[in-house]
């Protein structure tokens, strides 16, 4: 029996064409790469997620958010520059109303604005669910795995460095599901306050791109050339901060201080040690995303009177380009980490939590568990929005499939890059030639430190290349740091406000005389970042 | 044989059939049967609030009758915005029109902000049975869990805010009954007679910036001071060394709570821990409240550093904890016919009894204490915070307390054991103020005779024994006749008990310590539990032979007698006194038993010859007087403030007045019930606040915590007689 022709062939070829036709002027219109890449994340975010299994109920705490429809149109009406207005919203937590304002947040990444998933801030009364918070920013996670800036925030937090609340969530508006966002602590002069360490507000400042007035983006500014342009966040008193931002804007931009002067005077109005964490929290997180221009806060401790900083939008391996290990974020880094002591207190921070993190095993730990809280939530959001492709203005759908993989890449990111800088500040290689004199010749990044015993009453004086370095007793042992030099690379401007820039390690070819006139029988050469002693080749 | 092919059509009648048996079978289920019998289905494991889900749509169990016995609370509007109170939007405080169990007043009112339900607060000096807040929650078939949690807690001797049941009706509508809890403030710790002293609530989530540092209810150089000592003991806890942390926290309640912790199956995260901080003896205690979220399947996220998982690795601390897990399991059962007996008005919820699930194994579990074995955190950015923080040396408490008890011991050739501080039979010249210090018990054993000098007083900041018999008893006396000594005290810092029995005590004056006023000769403040049983309390100058304030007391034939101001003080207290007998001197004006605020049932017992009143209520207690005798006092029983007093089956006969009631405040103040009046001058001395009723009935006597129908009196009282 012969079977008549269906008429299947022709349909599969109209759908073939119907496919691959749009593929093909897209491809022809962005380029093949962006084109695939969009119609990648449309296909998969139709087809793998309409598929995924029932979630489960959230491990993430739900944000039942509710506005009116026409504010919510007057804020889309004309974005990114009609969404800054403060509109009436009400937050439901219990059954009750609790009355806020919602604007939209964030202008300069499209990810904020474009696609169905916005960020915005909500501001609260003073008894609200989230008390003791008041203010707080819903913001459309930046990267695939949605917790990039997440963990990086809780990185620093763990490291001793103060971070805002950070905490993923799942936002409902208006009945429907919007998504997984990241909730986020506004910080301003109840910083303090709410960490239960004042009753009163204390003196916060924020860097960060001046406020949009017009419909263009304004011109960035670079923080440190004026204390003016750190806006002042806070009803305490003004005057003392604003004295202490002044001279440390001062401080900074004055070039004729000499090394130990500029020490001096930046350990008298900033706190060193929460500086040198908070560099070491960067150098560990590898981001570059709080620069001279923005994402940046400070507040005056009032029990020390210091400044110290605030860890802002994170970015999990958003590293500045040739992964250096001296990247100069801001002004205030340029100095910092040209005082040799103060670079070691940083290094020493960055290595301890490398130990704590990856050797011991404490990120990954805590990275499965936020997964497993999230999980459930990502399944069950069908409004995953982010860039899917390099180009800013593409902001798509993407699926639980670019989600799952940006977990794997991100863990093996973050396992590579640890690797190598664990590897960097453990180095242990250093030439030692032994004579009347020590020669050390290296080029590895870590300063070293020599220790002796002796019964010299007086501390030994250590002639270390050209420097005289008066040797410190701890626990019966005498000892110097041989710190390193440190260049910025050859060509650049070498001035606290180029931007991007990073210090080179010079490699060391020292020769040390030691009073006694012979190398100490005894002397122990140990990698001043992990005390652990060198490999003396040859 | 062929089926036919059409399918049968089914009729209205079939399923109409269907769905009365399926429903009937549902209601029947859900209106009769009890969570716990589901429960032992091998493998279906259904939760108390499944339970609570289906049982609100299926149960239809008649329980109107027991909830119109709730008492009624009633709000009316706001003139600050239009809903009613159930529609309130935000957190903000709204004033409102309240009406509840003779109050009458406008207080604030506003949502909770971490769960559904409403915090009331009333104004500063008119208190609401002496509570500046309490808070409303809808009650549902947790309530109950949440009640009998609070019974066990007790039990174990920590301190509990005060639960019942209410009706709430908000502008005139009824809104369901709501479980009402006292609110954990600073009248919370006046009630509870517990004084000088801070609270303090901890966090224990580490990835709350807010929970790093403890919240501290106190002045600004208090709360430095605090925060230091609290940073530094938590610092040396992450060092591994718990002394001064030891040292710093009440172990006993630390434990309780650790394991109510288990018990209840709380999320530690979830739900901050408030302690007590007494600036007398400097030492913490936490307070129990049942949590706002619980994880049955016991997570093991990291906790934030906090005073109570650490101390549970030391060895004295995991000794304490696993026998308590031992003693609460012995005495399960007859805690929970106590509990049933205590909650009666509380199965008007749907529910089973969540004491009934509770097998004595889970509380014996060894898995309790590896559920609380948690990896620590420091706060996020907390190094930053604690820069320039001024922090204290380390001290181990329990140090200076050593050197000091040493010399006390060797002094007075007392005996230390362990703990306790032991005084044997003998006699002891106590020529000095005499300071026990907290983490100690002190005992006092038969044949102990104490002779106090002028004006000296024993403080005792931990337990207090006193276990004398009637044949040998302890002896408490002045040194000089006419020249009175001060007290003897416990001062409570809320763990505290006092076990008094085979007492002779007279000659006291009061005193003041530790900054704290102890008015009577015997002033037990702030003690969890007081009992006193088979004493005389004599002759004396003080404000009162005995003060009790805070906490539960159970007294047993005691007698007072000779002059006094007034025997029997209690005040925030929640008690039973059987049997006493109050026998005044001719000369003096003195008052048989003075009740503050509180709950208190006397019963049995007899009160003669007071000059003042035999029983006087006072502030807003509730007092049941039963089956005592009161003659030939001034007045029988007086009620004033907001007290009210439920008289019944009592003898009441030649008194100046029966009863009486001073006070201006409207509402029912002395309730009557059948009693024998004979050759009273008058049965009621004012006009208003009284309330005839034919019968006491059961829900009024089960308020007290006593049952209904006493067991048979023990022939004790009259032993103590036949002795005088």
């Amino acid at each position: 029996m012969k079977r008549g022709r269906s008429g299947t062939g022709a349909v599969w070829i109209v759908l073939l064409i119907v496919a691959v036709v749009p593929l093909v002027v897209f491809a022809a219109l962005l380029g093949p790469d962006r084109a695939a890449r969009i119609a990648t994340a449309s296909f998969l975010s139709t087809t793998v997620d309409g598929i995924a299994e029932g979630p489960g109920p959230h491990k993430l705490r739900v944000v039942d958010v509710r506005i009116d429809p026409a504010h919510l149109d007057s804020l889309n009406s004309d974005l990114p520059w009609s969404g800054g207005r403060n509109m009436p919203a009400m937050l439901v937590e219990n059954g009750v109303e609790h009355p806020a304002k919602l604007r939209y947040r964030g202008i300069y990444s499209a990810s904020h604005y474009l696609g169905g998933k916005k960020s915005f801030r909500l501001k609260l009364k003073k008894d609200n669910p989230f008390k003791p918070y008041r203010r707080l920013n819903f913001i459309n996670p930046k990267s695939f795995n949605m917790l990039n800036n997440h963990m990086g925030m809780w990185i620093a937090g763990r490291m001793g460095v103060a971070v805002p609340w950070n905490e993923m969530v799942f936002v409902r508006l208006n009945g429907r599901d919007y998504g997984v966002m990241e909730m986020y602590e506004q910080p301003d002069g109840s910083f303090e306050r709410v960490r239960r360490l004042t009753d009163v507000e204390v003196p916060v400042y924020r860097g960060d791109f001046r406020p949009i007035t017009t419909r263009e983006l304004p011109e960035r500014i670079t923080l440190w050339r004026d204390a003016a342009n750190w806006a002042y966040v806070s009803d305490a008193d003004s005057t003392v901060a604003a004295a202490r931002i002044n001279a440390l804007a001062q401080a900074i931009a004055d070039s004729t201080l000499s090394l130990a002067q500029r020490r001096d005077t930046l350990a008298r109005l900033i706190d060193v040690d929460a500086f040198a964490r908070y560099l070491a929290a960067m150098l560990v997180v590898n981001t570059k995303h709080m620069d001279q221009f923005h994402n940046q806060w400070l507040v005056m401790s009032p029990r020390t009177g210091l400044f110290y900083p605030i860890f802002w939008d994170a970015l999990l391996m958003f590293p500045p380009a040739g992964d250096p290990l001296y990247f100069i974020n801001d002004a205030l880094a340029h100095w910092f980490l040209r005082i040799p002591e103060w670079r070691l207190l940083r290094d020493r921070y960055a290595y301890q939590a490398l130990q704590d993190l990856h050797v011991g095993g404490t990120f990954t730990r805590e990275y499965d568990r936020s997964i497993d809280r999230l999980m459930p939530s990502v399944i069950a959001d069908r409004n995953k929005y982010g860039h899917v492709s390099p180009e800013a203005v593409d902001v798509h759908r993407y699926s639980i499939g670019h989600v799952i993989g940006s977990f794997v890449s991100m863990r093996a990111n973050v396992n590579g890059y640890w690797d190598r800088t664990l590897a960097r500040l453990g180095d242990k290689r250093v030439q030692v030639d032994r004579g009347t004199d020590l020669r050390l010749s290296t080029t590895s990044e870590v300063p070293l430190e020599l220790r002796w015993r002796s019964f010299d009453a007086q501390p030994p004086v250590v002639i270390a290349g050209a420097d005289t370095l008066v040797a410190a007793r701890t626990d019966g042992w005498w000892s110097v740091m041989i710190h390193r030099d440190v260049a910025v690379p050859e060509g650049s401007w070498d001035h606290p406000f180029a931007n991007w820039l990073h210090y080179n390690v010079l490699p060391m070819d020292l020769t040390v005389r030691f009073p006694s006139g012979r190398v100490p029988h005894d002397l122990r050469i140990t990698n001043a970042i992990t005390d652990e002693a060198v490999d003396q080749a040859p | 044989m062929k089926r036919s092919i059409k399918p049968r059509k089914v009729g209205v009648m079939p399923w109409l059939i269907s769905l009365v048996l399926v429903g009937g079978a549902l209601v029947g289920i859900f209106s009769l049967g009890h969570a716990t019998w589901l429960a032992k289905i091998p493998g279906l494991r259904i939760g108390a609030a499944e339970w609570s889900l289906y049982q609100r749509l299926f149960d239809r169990h008649p329980a109107a009758t027991d909830q119109a016995a709730l008492p009624i609370l009633r709000f009316g509007d706001s003139k600050e915005v239009d809903e009613c109170m159930q529609a309130q939007r935000g957190g903000a405080w709204r004033t409102r029109w309240f009406e509840g169990d003779g109050y009458g007043d406008s207080v604030e009112v506003r949502n909770l902000l971490d769960r559904e339900g409403f915090l009331v607060r009333f104004k500063k000096n008119t208190l609401y049975k002496e509570q500046r807040r309490v808070m409303l929650t809808p009650a549902t078939a947790e309530s109950r869990r949440v009640a009998e949690l609070q019974e066990v807690a007790h039990e174990l001797g920590l301190v509990t805010p005060s639960l019942s049941l209410v009706r709430v009706l908000s502008c005139g509508d009824e809104i369901g009954i709501f479980q009402q809890q006292e609110w954990v403030d600073a009248e919370f710790l006046d009630n509870r007679g517990i004084r000088g002293a801070s609270l303090v609530k901890f966090g224990m989530d580490p990835s709350r910036p807010d929970q790093q540092f403890p919240a501290i209810e106190a002045d600004s150089a208090e709360q430095v001071k605090l925060r230091g000592i609290i940073e530094r003991a938590l610092a040396e806890a992450a060092a591994g060394n718990t002394d001064m942390l030891a040292g710093m926290m009440d172990e006993r309640s630390v434990a309780a709570w650790a394991l109510m912790a288990w018990i209840d199956e709380r999320d530690l995260r979830a739900t901050p821990v408030t302690f007590t901080y007494n600036w007398a003896n400097g030492r913490f205690a936490p307070i129990y409240q049942p949590p706002v979220v619980t994880d049955p399947m016991g997570g093991d996220d990291p906790l934030v550093h906090n005073p109570i998982t650490p101390l549970l690795k030391r060895a004295d601390l995991r000794m304490r904890f696993e026998n308590l897990q031992t003693d609460l399991a012995a005495k399960w059962p007859e805690l929970q016919q106590r509990s049933a007996a205590k909650l009666a008005q509380w199965p008007v919820l749907p529910g089973a009894s969540f004491m009934a699930s509770l097998s004595a194994s889970h509380i014996t579990s060894s898995e309790a204490l590896a559920h609380m074995d948690r990896t620590l955190l420091a706060g996020p950015g907390h190094a930053t915070f604690v820069h320039g923080m001024p922090l204290p040396p380390v001290v181990v408490g329990t140090g200076v307390d050593t050197v000091q008890l040493a010399r006390l011991v060797q002094r007075h050739k007392l005996i230390a054991r362990g703990d306790s501080i032991i005084f044997p039979r003998g006699k002891y010249m106590i020529d000095e103020d005499v300071e026990f210090p907290a983490g100690r018990s002190v005992l006092m054993l038969e044949g102990a005779r104490l002779f106090m000098a002028p004006g000296r007083s024993m403080l005792v900041k931990g337990d207090l024994y006193i276990r004398g018999t009637l044949r040998n008893p302890v002896f408490i006396r002045a040194q000089d006749d006419g020249r009175p000594f001060g007290a003897i005290a416990v001062l409570g810092g809320s763990s505290q008990q006092c076990a008094i029995s085979g007492l002779y005590v007279s000659g006291g004056a009061g005193a003041k310590l530790a900054d704290i006023v102890c008015g009577g000769m015997v002033t037990v403040q702030g003690a969890v539990r007081t009992s006193i049983a088979n004493s005389v309390f004599q002759e004396n100058a003080a404000g009162a032979s005995l003060l009790v304030d805070g906490g539960e007391l159970e007294m047993r034939e005691v007698r007072f007698e000779d002059a006094a101001k007034c025997f029997a003080q209690l005040d925030h207290v929640r008690g039973v006194l059987r049997d006493l007998v109050m026998i005044g001197a001719r000369a003096n004006i003195t008052t048989g038993l003075r009740i503050g605020t509180g709950t208190m049932a006397v019963l049995g017992g007899t009160y003669t010859n007071l000059k003042g009143p035999a029983v006087l209520a006072d502030g807003a207690c509730q007092v049941l007087v039963r089956n005592a005798r009161l003659a030939q006092n001034a007045i029988a029983v007086r009620s004033e403030g907001r007290a009210e007093v439920h008289v019944e089956g009592n003898t009441i006969d030649g008194n100046d007045v029966a009863f009486a009631t001073g006070t201006s405040v409207p509402g029912d103040r002395i309730i009557l019930y059948p009693n024998r009046l004979t050759g009273n001058k008058a049965e009621r001395g004012s006009e208003g606040g009284f309330k005839e009723r034919p019968a006491l009935d059961e829900a009024t006597v089960a308020q007290f915590g006593v049952p209904f129908v006493e067991p048979k009196a023990e022939a004790g009282a009259s032993r103590i007689k036949a002795r005088r």
